[in-house]
């Protein structure tokens, strides 16, 4: 048995939506303590580990661990429905997720299929990273946005100094420094020198949806490998891989 | 006949130029309101509706609704029609007899008749530089052989550079002299030059091979004769594994144990190099 309630959908629906530019269909799996989801693109470039802890919630129940596995494109099409000033409880129901609004006297119910749970398993990538930085996502996202106009990749660099974002086109180049200086670089953690270029597109969509949930991310990088987006959240974990490009 | 546009024709109109346009093999545009049938592998319906059919030169059909970007339905090349009016109808059958496949459409309005008569000479290259070549064969060195290991790439001999020195599955010595066009006798004799001075320089047997979309005629016994090899390779193949490898997937960073269990006792699906290994 699961049920989740929560005074408002909005923290909550922004999450979702970081989730959706991941996975279209993914596993939530529940137990007494939280609702954790880790899923990867179809394409396998990128992955998404999150985790919400029952306080996060205004009211949470579960005594059994449960997989629930959604159209996450569809819940959050139905999360889209919930209006400011309704409350929502989302409980499982004979195979199916019910999500209730509630205002005052008036109650709107969804009732969402669940579907078959996925065959494959998804373990974390274990790499060590030499180098990170801890910055602003407002910050980070006008330097992706900047980047953005010229190329298709986009490279990223830590080094004792500096953090640097950079991307080349025929168009023109772009590039963002933050230095130590900088009000928005908290912090510069470096055990060697590291870059590693990544597929624009991912990197916007991920940084675009999960800044709306998260002011400060950490990013760490080694050189060459796949890069961790850590996206603080007040409670919980949102948490995303994303594979680098090789010989750009 | 040139072109043909007929604006709302009759049915009888459509159904003369469409049966002559297939005729004379012409590229034919049918927008009207129809419904297609389709029967093979297996089967479909579409009511009616407007559409926009293809039919091309090739004889490959394809029908396109309204919206989506791929067609509703299609036939690849090859198809026989047979065009005929009954029961008020315009249909078109076009039908593949040896996979017993059969695509009718069935138009009871016709808008737009087009029978056009397209050059298209244009031969489509997708470019890679003998560099982009290299590049290619470090990412996917089996495209040599199997067990290929490049060792060095470009590296200074006497008489010039060799593009890719490296070991086969024998742990054999082997040079790599790569060309973008047919490789000539020029190429053989180059390569050659470059297997002399590795042997004179290691004393040890050396592999040549010449890696090039294809042998020049008067190459091809000098390398029988000079006893080295020609491994056919074309800069559109290397340019489509630029591509693809360029972008990695995450995983090939995911970590393994002994027997695909990950740190966690999660299981993996496939096998996947292992953290050390990179």
């Amino acid at each position: 048995m699961f049920e989740i309630q929560l005074s408002s959908v909005d923290s909550f629906k922004r999450m979702i939506k970081a989730l959706s530019v991941i996975v279209e269909e993914g596993s939530f799996n529940v137990d007494e303590e939280e609702l954790k989801l880790l899923a990867m693109d179809p394409s396998h470039v990128a992955m998404v580990d999150f985790e919400l802890p029952r306080d996060f919630f205004d009211e949470y129940l579960c005594d059994e661990e449960t997989k629930l596995t959604v159209n996450i494109r569809e819940l959050l099409k139905f999360l889209d429905r919930v209006e400011r000033g309704e409350q929502v409880r989302m409980k499982l129901e004979e195979g199916r997720l019910s999500i209730e609004c509630m205002r005052g006297g008036h109650k709107r119910r969804f009732l969402i299929p669940l579907l078959e749970p996925l065959e494959e398993e998804t373990p974390t990538p274990k790499i060590f990273f030499k180098a990170s930085a801890r910055i602003l996502t407002p910050s980070l996202k006008r330097a992706i946005k900047d980047a953005s106009l010229v190329g298709e990749h986009v490279k990223l660099e830590i080094n004792e100094e500096e953090f640097k974002i950079s991307a080349e086109g025929d168009v023109g180049s772009v590039s963002s420094v933050w230095t130590l200086e900088a009000e928005d670089l908290l912090e510069l953690k470096v055990e060697e020198p590291s870059s590693a270029t990544f597929t624009l597109s991912y990197l916007q969509d991920i940084i675009n949806a999960a800044s709306a949930s998260s002011e400060v991310a950490t990013l760490e990088l080694s050189t060459d490998m796949p890069i961790k987006l850590n996206f603080e959240i007040p409670k919980g974990k949102l948490v995303y891989y994303l594979a680098p490009c090789i010989g750009v | 006949m040139r072109q043909l546009i007929l604006e709302r024709p009759s049915l009888d109109e459509a159904y003369e130029a469409v049966k002559k346009g297939i005729a004379q093999r012409r590229m034919l545009l049918i927008v009207g309101s129809c419904t297609v049938d389709y029967v093979g592998r297996a089967s479909s319906k579409l009511n009616q509706g407007e559409r926009l059919l293809i039919i091309k030169p090739d004889g490959s059909t394809r029908i396109h609704r309204p919206r989506d970007y791929a067609p509703v339905n299609w036939q690849p090349p090859g198809s026989i029609f047979k065009t005929r009016l009954h029961d008020g109808r315009l249909h078109i059958r076009a039908y593949r007899r040896r996979e017993g496949e059969v695509l009718e459409i069935a138009f009871d309005r016709i808008t737009l008749v087009a029978v056009l008569h397209l050059v298209d000479e244009g031969e489509f290259h997708l470019y890679a530089s003998e560099e982009d070549m290299k590049q290619a064969i470090l990412i996917e060195p089996s495209l040599i052989e199997e067990g290929f290991k490049p060792v060095e790439a470009e590296k200074p001999v006497e008489p010039g550079f060799i593009d890719i020195l490296g070991v086969d599955r024998e742990g054999i010595l082997t040079v790599v002299e790569i060309k973008r066009r047919a490789a000539d006798r020029a190429a053989v004799l180059q390569l050659k030059s470059y297997v002399d001075a590795m042997r004179a320089e290691t004393g040890r047997r050396i592999r040549g091979i010449l890696a090039a979309p294809s042998l020049a005629k008067g190459a091809q016994s000098l390398m029988a004769a000079l006893n080295l090899e020609f491994k056919p390779l074309s800069p559109r193949r290397c340019a489509d594994i630029l591509r693809a490898r360029r972008g990695r997937k995450l995983t090939e960073y995911l970590t393994m144990k002994e027997g695909g269990e990950t740190g966690d006792g999660r299981c993996l699906r496939e096998k996947k190099r292992r953290l050390n290994d990179l």
